[in-house]
Formats: structure tokens, sequence, C-alpha cells
């Protein structure tokens, strides 16, 4: 770009500098030749009168003076004819003469010797002749062939020294202003060039930052010199851009703000299903846990067999409604987020032995070999979400295999645990792989018989995986069967209290005080109690319930045990009440019965220290915590 | 009217007129012209160039040659032909006298040849230094093998007037040392019609040195006026024109053939420039008036 645009400048000023040189050079020798031919010229003709009369003082004074007129002119001699030096003045050095061969010359043209130190310069010395021949003279015949005469010659001897002093200082003078032209005329072009390029690279830039997204970014107009149009154009494209893209940034803005309201509202709705889940799950709970209840109470009672079998299918169904209401509940906690989890560090056997207890009579009806394989292995999880998880795919691998072989396993795998279950089924196709995990998906279901489940089982499972940090995996050959498992962190064993196992059968014997605002709660509560040998009093509210404790108390009847709900009406609630009771009665033991599943709830009453149960308690959990308070 | 019956019908005129110079032409012309005037008619001109005159067939009343080199060629024609006494009558004008002795001396019946020449009479010379300058007294001369032999002539005319002739023979010694001698002695140097002083090549070395001793030249020419003499004397190519025009009536008219002659008309030219130089004031009717008074005699 520098070098291009000095080109020209400096191609210019050497070719003008060099042809300057070149011609003055050419005059300078030229003008000597001229000035030495001049000079010779005049002096012969000065010195045609003086060479005629032979007067050689004047021819010496003549040659001085024509030394001393022309610094270049180093010796003057004038001859006569015969050649004989007649005067002299300077340096004459006969050698570098030209020939001055005694010719009749036509005209009076000098001769030149070029010397190495310089030039020597002969003009003959003619007589003139005047037009005085014609017919007066009677001489017109001889006129026209009549030649001039040569007198003699004068030489003058030029020196070169100047003319090569001349030259460098030519030369001299000639590259400063060479060099001073090619640096002024650089600089213009510099600044030309840089007038245009610094705007166009100023231009880059800016271009780029646009590019970039610096929209601020706008061109010097005032500096652009012949490129002004272009930074206007840039900047106003720049500004365009700006505007539009302020317009996008607003209606993006605006969008966001409209999405928000529609993600506030979307949140708000399923926060609203999630209230409304738990208070009618709450409200479902009290009479289902009543149902339960009586229920099981019935199937106590002597029957004939086809009362037997109603009550039977009673059951049945009110242990199919538990579940699903479980698992409605759990659904809406684990999308509304309010799920907590607990995490322990625990041995997986327990859980998974307490499955397979729980599951062995399904199994024996639907001819099912369930078989376990584990050994103790212990993990850091949530026990609650894990037996969930395996619960499901244990009673789905029932479920699903008529006459097959259900395997539970657990191993340890480097440093994980992981719970298998193998059935024989009729498989999954690996189409289906992925849609098992959706909601409300059943394989071999078509019917939707709703004993076989919501089809919300592996999709809750694999959300309670996700909230474990792991997921469940599925490996399937259609007709062959299937295998589910989870991956859990391997954990050392740690030595903990047994849990009190659950006494399969025995008597209360004792005085229990149940207290319910709820009737239909109380009164199954203490019919199944009194069906199990204790002896029950009831309690509408804590005021009541203190008071028939006061009275008892009195009579030396004091109630061992007191199963308060936790929501009671009046002043005092069931924690007010049990913590009173505690206070008063200290040997008396207190269970805390509660509806409410939410959080804050259950960590009051763990505080607390009493046992918590919810409602709908199985009956066999009831009864396993009054027993082991009742021993204790 | 006796000239009349003398005339023959349609006279033959042989002009000899070299091709080149005005001087020439202006002879010719005049010449005819004044013929025509004194004799209307009468005369058939043929006019032809010195070469010419070689293969001349017919046989003319009178041949007139102009300047030198004509009369050579007719002298030359005339000696071939050797024509003898029915020669025509031949006459020479516009030339000096040396140039038409030289011319003549070889040809044939020199009684029919006569001439009207250049030279201004010595007496007439003598009178225009007298009444152009009057303060000179000392008169140089240079005269040359062929001129000195009117040395004498020159002397006594000069004398008459009152001059001192300072007469220098340049024979046997250089040119310059006898015009160094004539002009250390002399008030004014009178120039004859000798090529062997006076010539184109010679002048300007003369009148360079008169003029370094402030010494005039007097001419015999305009030529020698233009080029640096003080004063010409002379006959114009009119003036012996009109002199030429003369003899060919005369004798076309059967009158005799005069002796040569030198044009009673004549004229003073003077160099303005060389005159003011030299401090003088001259006037040409002035110094006409002067000649042609009592006391000079022309």
């Amino acid at each position: 770009m520098v070098l291009s645009s000095l080109l020209p400048v400096l191609l210019v000023v050497i070719g003008l500098t060099s042809l300057f040189v070149y011609r003055h050079l050419a005059d300078l020798e030229e003008a000597l030749e001229q000035r030495g031919s001049a000079l010779a010229r005049q002096a012969a003709v000065t010195a045609e009168f003086s060479l005629f009369t032979g007067n050689s003082e004047f021819l010496q004074a003549m040659a001085l003076g024509v030394l001393r007129t022309d610094a270049d002119v180093v010796g003057v001699a004038v001859t006569d004819v015969s050649g004989q030096i007649v005067a002299q003045a300077g340096v004459v050095e006969r050698a570098h003469w030209p020939s001055l061969e005694l010719r009749q010359e036509a005209g009076d043209s000098v001769r030149i010797a070029h010397g190495a130190a310089g030039d020597v310069i002969a003009s003959p010395v003619l007589q003139r002749t005047l037009a005085v021949d014609d017919a007066y003279s009677g001489t017109e015949l001889a006129v026209s062939s009549r030649e001039s005469k040569v007198l003699g010659h004068v030489i003058l001897e030029l020196s070169r020294q100047r003319v090569l002093q001349d030259r460098q200082r030519l030369i001299l003078i000639a590259l400063i202003t060479g060099l001073i032209g090619g640096l002024l005329g650089g600089a213009l072009a510099l600044r030309i060039a840089r007038g245009i390029s610094r705007p166009v690279l100023e231009a880059t830039d800016v271009v780029e930052r646009i590019g970039l997204g610096d929209l601020t970014a706008r061109m010097n107009e005032q500096h652009a010199g012949h490129l002004t149009p272009l930074a206007r154009g840039i900047n106003a494209m720049a500004n365009q851009v700006a505007l539009t893209q302020d317009d996008l940034g607003l209606q993006i803005q605006a969008a966001t703000a409209e999405l928000m309201v529609q993600r506030d509202t979307a949140e708000q709705a399923t926060a609203a299903k999630s209230r409304f889940l738990a208070a009618a799950s709450h409200d479902l709970r009290q009479p289902l846990h009543a149902l339960g209840l009586f229920v099981s109470r019935l199937a106590k009672m002597p029957w004939n067999g086809e009362q037997q079998l109603l009550i039977h299918h009673v059951e049945t169904s009110v242990g199919t409604l538990q579940e699903m209401l479980d698992t409605l509940l759990d659904i809406s906690r684990l999308e509304s987020g309010t799920y907590r989890t607990e995490m322990q560090t625990f041995d997986v056997t327990s859980i998974l032995q307490r499955l397979v207890t729980e599951l062995a009579p399904a199994a024996y009806e639907k001819r099912v070999v369930l078989r376990v394989r584990f050994r103790p292995l212990w993990t850091q999880s949530d026990p609650r979400l894990v037996e969930r998880i395996v619960l499901n795919l244990l009673s789905n691998a029932i479920r699903h295999s008529e006459q097959g072989r259900v395997l539970l396993a657990c191993r340890a795998l480097g440093d994980k645990l992981r719970i298998q279950v193998w059935d024989t089924g009729t498989g999954i196709p690996p189409a289906m792989h992925a849609a098992v995990f959706d909601e409300y998906v059943q394989i071999g279901n078509e019917e939707r018989d709703r004993t076989k489940g919501l089809g919300l089982g592996l999709s809750i499972c694999q959300r309670m995986a996700d909230v474990l940090g792991t997921r469940i995996n599925l490996r399937s050959i259609p007709g062959r069967g299937s295998v589910f498992w989870i991956d859990l962190p391997l954990h050392s064993p740690q030595h903990v209290d047994k849990p009190p196992a659950e006494p399969e059968s025995g008597s209360l014997a004792g005085t229990i005080l149940v207290v319910d605002d709820d009737a239909l709660c109380r009164d199954s509560t203490a019919s199944i109690l009194t069906g199990w040998g204790a002896e029950v009093i009831t309690a509408m509210g804590a005021e009541q319930a203190l008071a028939v404790a006061a009275r008892l108390h009195k009579a030396g009847a004091a109630p061992q045990v007191a199963i308060c709900d936790l929501r009671l009406p009046g002043r005092m609630d069931g924690m007010d009440l049990a913590l009173e009771l505690r206070k008063t009665y200290p040997s008396m033991k207190i269970v805390l019965v509660t509806a409410d599943v939410s959080p804050a709830v259950q960590a009051v009453a763990r505080r607390s220290g009493f046992p918590i149960l919810k409602k709908p308690v199985a009956p066999a959990r009831l009864r396993a915590t009054l027993l082991s308070l009742l021993q204790a | 009217m006796t000239y009349a019956s003398a005339w023959a019908e349609n006279a033959v005129v042989t002009l000899v007129v070299p091709d080149s110079g005005a001087v020439y032409r202006e002879v010719a012309d005049v010449l005819k012209a004044e013929v025509g005037r004194l004799q209307p008619d009468r005369v058939q001109w043929h006019v032809v160039t010195p070469a010419q005159l070689e293969s001349l067939a017919i046989s003319p009343r009178m041949v007139v040659t102009i300047g030198s080199a004509a009369l050579d060629a007719a002298a030359k024609h005339r000696a071939k032909v050797g024509a003898g006494e029915t020669a025509p009558a031949l006459l020479a004008t516009l030339l000096p006298r040396l140039a038409f002795d030289r011319a003549i001396a070889q040809a044939p019946n020199r009684k029919n040849i006569t001439a009207i020449l250049l030279d201004q009479p010595v007496g007439r010379q003598a009178a225009l230094i007298r009444a152009a300058l009057p303060n000179v007294k000392r008169v140089g001369v240079l005269l040359g093998p062929e001129s000195k032999s009117g040395a004498a002539a020159l002397r006594n005319a000069l004398a008459d007037q009152g001059l001192i002739p300072q007469i220098e023979d340049i024979s046997g010694r250089g040119l310059f040392a006898a015009v160094q001698d004539v002009l250390d002695q002399s008030d004014v140097l009178l120039a004859v019609a000798d090529p062997a002083v006076f010539s184109g090549e010679t002048i300007s070395s003369i009148l360079m040195a008169g003029y370094r001793r402030q010494v005039p030249l007097i001419g015999f020419s305009p030529s020698y006026v233009k080029s640096g003499a003080l004063i010409g004397l002379y006959a114009t190519p009119a003036q012996i024109a009109r002199a030429t025009a003369n003899v060919v009536r005369d004798v076309l008219s059967g009158g005799p053939l005069p002796s040569p002659a030198v044009p009673l008309e004549f004229t003073v030219d003077i160099n303005s420039a060389v005159a003011r130089s030299l401090g003088l004031s001259l006037d040409e009717q002035d110094i006409l008036k002067r000649m042609l008074s009592p006391g000079v005699r022309p």
C-alpha cells in the first residue's frame, strides 16, 4: 500500500532528476564549446587587422584580454599564416591543437580538438572582403570565384575543470532536489494514501465490531476524508441495524414477559393442582383409613364362605384404592417439587426382605415362583424412594409373569450396588423400551384393568430414580422376559439398632386412649383395637382427652397408650395434647396419627420424638407399633 | 534632318548584357529607353549574354557591350570571326580604362572600337577634393603596376588645385608597408581603379588603417561609399547609359565613332556616417556648386 503509493512519485522524481541532470550536463559541455567557439570567432575577427598589419603587441593584448574574459580559457595563441605563434597568453600546448592545415577554407568554421583536460578551439582569421569589386573596378569577373584568405589562427585552450565542478555541483543539487522532491511527494502520497487507508481500516474495524454485536460502533465522519460518503453509509447502516436490534429486543422482551406470565400461570396452576391433590388426598385418607380398619375388623368375624369372599374382595379393593391414592400423592409431590429426600445409610436387604414378604402372597396367587438372591449391602439413599421403586418393579414383574419366575437380586458392582428384578414374562419390544417409562403406558393392558394399576408406575419410578440421581434401566427380549435394574452408591456397613420386627399376631392387653375429632376414624380405630383385645377409651378433643385421662388416672386405670390425631378442634391441637399428656403422665406412651402429609407437619412431629403414623394406617402397622410400645 | 536619311530601316543593334547584375540591367534598360526616346522605333535591339555571343548569326549595325566581361567576350568573338574592316562598330560601356585597354589589346580593327569609361578625370577628382575638403593639403595615392603610368597626370592635376600629391607605388613592397607610408603622409587617400591595389580583399584593411589615422578615402564607385569611403565620385549607371545612348544615336546616324570618353555627367556621393564619425559636415549640392564655381576647375 505504502510502496505502491510512493512508487509513482519516486519514478517521476527519479525520471525528472535524471533528465534534468542529463540535459544540463550536455548543456554544460555544449555551452563551454559554444562559448569557446564564439570567443575564438570574435578574437579571430578582432585579430584580422592586427595580423594583416603584423601588430603583435595588439595581438598579445587581445590574447590576454580573451584569457581574462573567460575563466574557462587557460591559454590563447595567435598564429600567422605560416603557423608561427605571433602572440600567446596563458598556457598553450601545441600538441593538443587541431590541424591548422593551410587550405583555403570555405567559411570561417572553427575546428575543435577534444582533449581529456579540455577542448582546444582553433578559429581561422580570415581576411574579410568587401563588395567593391564591380564594374567600376573592372574586376567583376573574379568576384564569384574568390575565396576568403586565411591570415592565421586564433587558438583557445579551454579547461573542463569548471565544467566538471559545475557538473558535480549540478548532480549534488539534483540529488538534493530529487531527495526533497521525493520526500515531499512521498509524504504527500503517504498522506493521501492514509487518507484512504485509514478510513478503510476504520471502516473494516467498525464493520467487524458491528458484526460482533457492538452496535454503538461508529465511524468518525470528520476524519474520513474522501471516504466520507462511505463513513456516512456505514453509520447509517449501523443506525438502522441498531434500530432493528432495539425493535427485536423490545419484541423479545414483550414475548418473554408474556411467557413469564404464562409460566407463572402454569406454575400457579400446578401449585393449585398440587394443593388440591394434597387436600383431596388428606380428605380421602380419613374415610379410607376408617374403611380399611372396618374391613379388617369385619374380616375377623365368623362369616360363611360367600360372605368371606365378598369381604376379601372388599379388602383387596380397599388395598388397591390406598395404593392408587399413595401413587397419586407421590406424583403430586414429585411434580410440585415438594418431595424432600431423606438420605440415610441403610442395609437394602431389610427393604428387600420386607418387600418379598409383602408380595409373596400375590406371587403365590399368580403361581409365580419368587426367588431372591442377595446378601447385606449398604447404601446411602432415601429408603422410602428405594422401597417404592423396587416395590413397583417387583409387583410389575409378578403382574406380567403368568406362572413364570421372578428373581430379585442385589449385588455389588464396583463402587455401585445394583438391584435387579428379572422376570420370565411377555417381555417388551425394543421399540417400546423408552415408551414404558411414559405416563399411562401399559403393556398388555389394553382393557385398562385398573387392578393392574394406573400405568403410572414406571413413570413415577423413573422420576424417583431421577430424584435419587440414578435411573431405571431395562433389557428385554419379547417372549423371554425382562430385567429392570437400578444402581445405587455402595456404602460401607454401619452398625444400627435393628428396627423392631412387626409382630404377626398377639393380643394387645392394655388401656388405649384414642383422640380424634373425626367420628368415623375414632370409631373404626376403637373398633379394630377392641378386636385386638385392648380396652379403648375415646375422646373427641384435647380437653375431653385430658379430662378422661385424669378421671382414669384417679381411678387407677390410666391408659398406657394414647393415639392422638394431630389435627384437633379447640385451643389445643394433637401436638399440644401429646406434650401435655407426656408432661402429666410420663409413663404414658403416645402415638401421633395424621392425614396431613405436608413435610412441615411431619418435621414437627419428628422433632417431638413421638412415633407418627400416617393415615390411612395399615392395621398391621398400627398393631406392630402398639405392641412395641406396650412391651417396652 | 540629314540624320534621317542615314538611318537604315530596322537598324539592328546587338546588346551584350551579362545575365547577372542589377547594374548591367539598369544600364541596358536606361540605354534602350533613352535610344527609344531619341530615335523612336528605329532600332531593333538584339540582346544576348556574353556566352550567347559565340553563336551570333546575324550581322548587326552595331555591338554594344556593358561591362568588361561583355567586352572581353565581344573582343574574342571579333578576333575569331576576323571581320576586319566590315566588322560592326563596337561600343563598350561601364568599364574602367585599364580593363578596356586590356580587352582590346589583341583585337583587330581597333579604330572601329570605342567606349564610355568609368574613370573620372583626375582634374575632376582634384576639384572634388578641393571643394569638399578645403583644409586638405596632402593627397595620398596608391598605384599598382598597371596604374602607375597615370602618376604624372595625377600629380599635375592635384598640384593644379594646390594640393600636395603623395603617390606611392606598391610594386616591389608589401601593400601594408605602402599603405602605412602613404597614410602617414596624407590627409586624404584617393583610390584608383587598380585591382592590384584596391580590391575586396584589401579594402577593409585599407579602410581600417585609414580609420586608425583619421585619413578618409575618396572612392570611385557606389560600393566604396557603402564600404566606408567618405566620398564617392562616379557616374551612375543611368548617367553612363545616357552617355552611351548619345554615342549610339550618333553612330547609327552615320556619325563618326568617337574616342573612348568619360560621361560628362557625374555624381558626388557622401557616406554621412563616415563624415559624422570624422566630425565633417558635407553636402553633395554644396560640393557640386563649389566644384563648378570659378575658383575650382572641374
